[in-house]
């Protein structure tokens, strides 16, 4: 009976919610369909654009969370992090645009370089987040661990997992907002056939549909935050409480 | 009494503005299996440091802790002050936790708890988050946890220090009881005089920093202890001589 209420997150918490959250789902597409009307674009490429933008994006979310989440725990704490933490310091202050053409010079005009330079724009705020979730963690909760002889699968599971969800999220919610920008910028430079980038450079002379253009991204961006992002905060802070 | 612990000569320095402090002084002590066992002492004596050190958990040190015979590390569990609990674990996920490093499967660990739960009276709160609970109510299932892996010898720094008098007194009752119960071995801190009498069969007295042994005083007291009896009054005001000579 108690394995129900393992890790259960209580996320939507009324009806009224769940239409909100339902509305929040249907506004985005709503809004790129009068954005086609109004401006006569023709909507499947608009959406095709949208879409490819997304996918992008999302991939290179999965690869960077995925890659700072795992050098946040292999370096969090310990001699290493003394040596390791400054050198992610000064990574995430490398001015990564320089590094673009040089990018683009060995994997082309290709999804790989956009992907690549997504991911190297998104995973500083989640590593970073990630190490100081980890780092607040009591130091008699460590101790708890290690007199129990907690190791492998259950200390991953019961400790190292949940201690790091907040900066999970709060570096997620940190690097996606800096991933937008950097995708419709790179995807500009890379020039790469479909996506925003290439939407907002093919209308450069209309200012009307760059303004949409943009309040459509907003609207996207808003969607994503309400539905996934500001919910799972709650959640992960919920949990932390004591 | 064979000794299930015996720590030889500890010496711990700490290091202060880069000078090394030195905390506890060549102490020595044996720990007999079955013993309620306490250390007092002025609080910053580095009590709660040699607990830590009996138990591994603190490492760098001077001196020599041997373990009894068929005792190992696995055997041991640690009561703490601020009770330590995962605050995104349950009660019941809480108390599995010294159970989970076992070689015990799902329905034999859940035995396990569902009897510490009871035992505790901390049925109702099962499916609780520690958030949820009163202190007293959290030092009991920082204790169910201790007691659930059956561990030879508990460790307890300062386990009633967070609590009002009333509930810590009816702890240690609760303690008591089960202790006389199931007799492990219990090692506690305190630096409240009449806790260490309430309850240790053996009380060591420590100095101020740095902390030597100053004596190790068996207690007399027959139990159950009566803490308003003439006899109480005196050993306690023995014992404050101890700490302030």
């Amino acid at each position: 009976m108690h394995r129900t209420y393992r890790h259960r997150m209580k996320i939507y918490r009324s009806g009224l919610h769940l239409a909100v959250t339902f509305m929040l789902i249907v506004a985005p597409f709503l809004f790129l369909l009068f954005f086609a009307q109004i401006e006569r674009l023709a909507i499947s490429t608009l959406f095709h654009d949208v879409f490819v933008s997304v996918i992008r994006l999302f991939i290179a979310f999965l690869i960077a969370a995925f890659l700072a989440w795992v050098l946040a725990i292999m370096f969090y704490k310990g001699h290493r992090s003394h040596a390791v933490l400054p050198i992610f310091d000064i990574l995430n202050s490398f001015p990564s645009f320089a590094i673009l053409p040089l990018a683009i010079q060995y994997w082309g005009q290709t999804n790989l370089t956009v992907i690549f330079f997504l991911v190297l724009t998104i995973i500083w705020p989640i590593l970073f987040s990630v190490v100081s979730s980890l780092k607040l963690a009591r130091h008699d909760w460590e101790e708890a661990t290690e007199i129990y002889h907690l190791s492998g699968w259950a200390y991953f599971k019961n400790f190292i997992w949940p201690l790091s969800i907040p900066g999970l999220v709060t570096g997620s919610i940190i690097g996606l907002g800096e991933g937008w920008g950097a995708l419709v910028a790179t995807e500009i430079i890379v020039s790469l056939p479909g996506g925003l980038g290439k939407f907002f450079q093919g209308h450069a002379e209309n200012t009307r549909v760059t303004i949409f253009g943009i309040l459509a991204l907003l609207i996207i961006v808003f969607s994503v935050n309400k539905l996934i992002w500001t919910p799972l905060l709650d959640a992960s802070h919920r949990q932390m409480e004591e | 009494m064979p000794a299930v612990i015996t720590l030889k000569n500890i010496t711990k320095y700490f290091e202060e503005d880069g000078k090394q402090l030195l905390i506890l002084d060549n102490i020595s002590l044996e720990i007999e299996t079955g013993e309620f066992f306490v250390l007092v002492g002025p609080s910053g004596s580095g009590k709660s440091t040699l607990l830590r050190i009996a138990s591994g958990l603190e490492k760098s040190y001077k001196g020599e802790v041997i373990l009894g015979k068929d005792m190992s590390q696995k055997d041991m569990s640690f009561v703490f002050q601020q009770f330590a609990l995962l605050p995104w674990l349950t009660v019941f996920e809480n108390i599995e936790l010294s159970l989970l490093s076992k070689n015990l499967d799902p329905d034999q660990r859940r035995k396990i708890v569902s009897g510490e739960l009871k035992q505790f009276g901390l049925e109702k709160f099962t499916h609780s988050h520690p958030k949820d609970l009163s202190g007293g109510m959290r030092q009991r299932v920082g204790i169910a946890r201790a007691l659930a892996s059956s561990p030879k010898i508990i460790f307890m720094d300062e386990p009633f220090s967070e609590l009002d008098s009333f509930t810590a007194e009816e702890l240690r009752r609760e303690l008591l009881q089960i202790w006389i119960k199931r007799r492990p071995t219990i090692v506690m801190v305190t630096h409240i005089i009449a806790e260490a009498l309430e309850l240790a069969d053996r009380i060591a007295v420590l100095t101020a920093r740095p902390a030597k042994i100053e004596r190790v005083v068996k207690n007399t007291l027959p139990r159950p202890r009566v803490m308003r009896s003439n006899d109480f009054f005196h050993m306690e005001d023995q014992l404050y001589s101890l700490i302030r000579p």
